[in-house]
């Protein structure tokens, strides 16, 4: 089981979004204990997504892997990792998504996703683009790359491909999981040859 | 500033593009709320275009652009209620009615009353019917006191317009040029299953008689019901051809308890 780091409920409005928080302390306090609430539920641990981020909050007092590591430690939740997310939301908001890698804690990470994104003009910056998550298209290079970053880091982890808009001939699916595979193999492979020999 | 006051300034610039408090907030490129338009058009995109395609029929009828720009309207003044997008849109038709461009199409409201119905009808699993062997175990003098559990994908609707003959001109891939609709009382049962739905037109008395065992009520109740409706009305018989239809799934007294 997982969900975003996101809300998209109000006082009984369903916004059919998922939509940013700002990272301070009333947030994790209530973020860590609606999964601990979930999680004496479950009877196991929930899994809490990165979010694709669009903006930032002026008023965060801690960035987004931050709070994620503090609400592993509050809770005892695993993370899913969406590469895509983070590749995106670096872009968007201007960090590097390696760093937001390299900060996560690694042995929290139960799964990772990967999806298209879509390049867009940038309203809020003249002359830039924005990248806006939509599930509908090839993964892209640059999220292919840090896929393998992310295993070299974190290892072996169950990957799921986000296509879920705008579907594609089977083939095309099957060609896309089939390259996360390649990546996999051609990373873990060595690294377990290494162990075992 | 507290999380609920932020949540609260995210949704009434969702919903009713009230943005300036969030100015100082955001960040995000050199035009944070520009970015933040992002959110603001999902919000309109998503829910418009699912009003759109839950209501197919009113938008052959009354048009795309009529349509589309209620549906941009209706979502600001009401939001989903439920975290299910495919139960949202119960109000749409009557909104649609009451705006201005609609006067001079009585009968849309019922069009899409009936498409709601049916779109949610197609949704469920039928349960296995209940049979007349079953109901011939409760004693007679019991059975005004029981009440019935009907299929869960039967829905009623009493129309002032023929709008079924409306909907399955749209179905029928055959529309001709023109049609002529006159107003006429109809009493429609629909019922629904694995995708698939029908269409019955019922005499008032029938209707009234599911209707309230549909809510609920008990046997002796509905039937109470219809015979206000029509003295003649046949309880015993209606009830017989409602089992034989396979429109009822169990038989317990009014408070539902287990068969017997």
């Amino acid at each position: 089981m997982s969900g975003h780091l996101a809300w998209s409920t109000h006082e009984g409005e369903y916004l059919n979004d998922l939509l940013p928080l700002p990272y301070d302390q009333e947030t994790l306090r209530l973020v860590a204990a609606h999964v601990d609430e979930v999680q004496q539920g479950l009877g196991r641990p929930y899994l809490v997504e990165n979010p694709s981020s669009y903006i930032g909050m002026a008023t965060s007092t801690m960035n987004e892997v931050e709070f994620l590591s503090e609400l592993v430690c509050r809770t005892g939740c695993k993370l899913l990792c969406d590469v895509s997310n983070v590749y995106l939301s670096g872009h968007n908001l201007g960090y590097d998504p390696h760093v937001y890698i390299d900060a996560m804690p690694a042995e929290a990470i139960g799964e990772l996703h990967l999806g298209g994104f879509l390049a867009e003009d940038d309203e809020a910056d003249a002359g830039q683009q924005v990248l806006i998550d939509t599930h509908a298209q090839r993964i892209a290079e640059a999220a292919w790359d840090l896929y393998a970053y992310a295993l070299r880091r974190f290892g072996p982890k169950p990957t799921l491909i986000e296509w879920d808009n705008d579907l594609p001939a089977v083939a095309t699916l099957l060609s896309e999981a089939e390259r996360a595979d390649a990546i996999a193999a051609a990373i873990l492979e060595p690294e377990y040859q290494r162990a075992v020999g | 500033m507290p999380l609920a006051d932020f949540q609260a300034q995210v949704r009434g610039a969702i919903v009713d593009g009230k943005v300036a408090p969030l100015t100082a907030v955001l960040t995000g490129g050199t035009e944070p709320l520009k970015r933040f338009a992002i959110h603001q058009r999902h919000y309109e995109a998503s829910l418009v275009r699912a009003l759109v395609e839950k209501f197919p029929a009113v938008v052959w009828l009354a048009g795309s652009p009529f349509v589309t720009a209620a549906a941009a309207a209706f979502i600001r003044l009401s939001p989903p209620s439920a975290p299910c997008i495919a139960e949202y849109g119960e109000g749409f038709p009557a909104y649609l009615a009451g705006r201005a461009e609609a006067q001079h199409l009585p009968w849309l409201r019922w069009v899409g009353e009936l498409e709601w119905q049916l779109g949610h009808a197609a949704l469920v699993l039928e349960h296995a019917p209940l049979s007349i062997e079953a109901l011939a175990k409760v004693a007679p003098a019991r059975l005004a006191d029981c009440a019935l559990t009907l299929q869960p994908g039967l829905h009623y609707l009493a129309a002032p317009w023929p709008v079924d003959a409306l909907v399955k001109l749209f179905l029928s891939d055959s529309a001709p040029e023109s049609y002529a609709l006159d107003p006429e009382h109809v009493f429609l049962e629909v019922r629904g299953a694995r995708g698939a739905f029908s269409m019955t037109r019922l005499d008032a008395a029938t209707f009234i008689f599911h209707r309230a065992l549909a809510q609920c009520l008990s046997v002796g109740g509905a039937a109470e019901n219809a015979l206000d409706a029509d003295p003649a009305f046949d309880a015993g018989q209606g009830l017989v051809q409602l089992i034989a239809a396979g429109l009822a799934t169990a038989i317990g007294g009014a408070d539902k308890d287990p068969q017997q």
